[in-house]
């Protein structure tokens, strides 16, 4: 396993943002799609999903969901994917349960915001908040756009949009909107050939503003349920923090001590790349940074770079420099 | 601990699950710790420490 401590995401979000030159039709479509998504008051509809990562087979996972505005939701998946079994939301507590023996729970985002697992499937976050950037709600202003064209998928005629960024890793995304203008598939590509991943999610059988209740909504774990507190797993509160001194990518090295001499206060991140969670953190790593660095904040983010073959190759170096 | 490639830094912070965050005070004391991402919850520990 090697080691290597990425930047502080922050140098790419400083350095050239710009925005990107866009597609007028693509936009167009995309706007459409945002308005029919943000218009419809409830989603009910069957959901496919599937990824493929390096060196592993494609996996699949299929369910249903139904959703309700502002933040009403239960998706139910069955399949390879081992982290969702049921993700409901009942208007106030968002439950994720990963298997019939351990849950999580947190306060339900008032827009739906954390309705957000599986983290890809884009169809349906679009539903809530969610803009095209696969990384967030939030809008990725840099993000080249472009139509594709009409495409023909099982029957039926899809437009296509792609959407290529950068921030906070390179990706590429595709989106097929239907002629009732809701995003009805979506692509999401990291890297090409053997090395690239990529995370694919559908809607079938949609069916929009059909009548939904409140209490429809309401969930309890099930009595084999635990809720699942990974965190106690970590080192307590209060404990002074192990020293550290890693090799940068760059070639140099960074020490705990340097890092936090006059910071007020200094966040630790550890991650990988192909670790969907990792990856929606970053923007918001950024923000925090990027709000916070002149009042003493440092942002350290350490990559268990255990599969090399996926690493970004764009992946910047290390925040602590105080440059 | 030496330069090392700081393979054990994991073991060292007690990481078996992604993503995991620490936030350390101005004394490099742990104020907060997460396994997963929750933004909220990091959001108020910063505020604790008058970052907000």
């Amino acid at each position: 396993m090697r080691t290597s401590l990425l930047l502080s995401i922050t140098c790419a979000l400083l350095a050239g943002a710009q925005n990107a030159p866009k597609d007028g039709r693509a936009d167009a479509l995309l706007a459409e799609a945002t308005a029919a998504s943000r218009g419809a008051q409830t989603l009910a509809a069957d959901l496919e999903v599937s990824w493929k990562t390096p060196g592993k087979p494609l996996r699949k996972s299929a369910g249903t969901v139904r959703l309700m505005k502002p933040n009403f939701a239960r998706v139910v998946v069955a399949g390879d994917y081992d982290d969702l079994d049921t993700l409901a939301s009942d208007g106030r507590t968002v439950y994720t349960l990963h298997d019939p023996t351990r849950y999580t729970k947190a306060a339900a985002d008032p827009q739906g915001k954390n309705v957000d697992s599986p983290w890809w499937a884009l169809p349906v976050r679009h539903f809530f908040t969610q803009s095209v950037n696969p990384f967030g709600p939030a809008p990725d202003a840099t993000a080249k756009t472009r139509y594709v064209g009409e495409e023909i998928v099982e029957g039926e005629t899809f437009q296509v949009v792609e959407v290529a960024g950068e921030k906070p890793m390179p990706y590429v995304a595709r989106f097929h909107v239907g002629a009732d203008r809701l995003i009805r598939r979506s692509v999401v590509e990291f890297g090409q050939g053997e090395r690239g991943a990529s995370f694919r999610a559908k809607l079938t059988n949609v069916r929009v503003d059909q009548r939904m209740s409140k209490s429809s909504f309401r969930y309890a774990p099930p009595a084999t349920a635990r809720p699942d507190d990974l965190s106690a797993k970590l080192l307590p509160v209060g404990q002074a923090a192990p020293q550290f001194t890693l090799p940068t990518p760059d070639g140099g090295t960074i020490a705990l001590d340097d890092v936090r001499k006059g910071r007020k206060a200094t966040l630790i991140n550890f991650w990988y790349v192909n670790c969907p969670p990792c990856r929606r953190e970053f923007p918001v790593f950024q923000s925090l940074y990027a709000k916070l660095k002149d009042r003493g904040f440092a942002v350290v983010a350490i990559n268990r770079g255990d599969t090399g073959a996926t690493r970004p190759r764009r992946s910047k170096v290390i925040s602590g420099k105080r440059s | 601990m030496g330069g090392g490639d700081g393979s054990d830094i994991f073991a060292r912070y007690s990481v078996g699950v992604f993503p995991a965050t620490y936030l350390l005070d101005a004394e490099g004391r742990i104020v907060y710790r997460s396994a997963g991402f929750n933004e909220a919850s990091l959001r108020r520990a910063l505020s604790k420490l008058g970052m907000n």
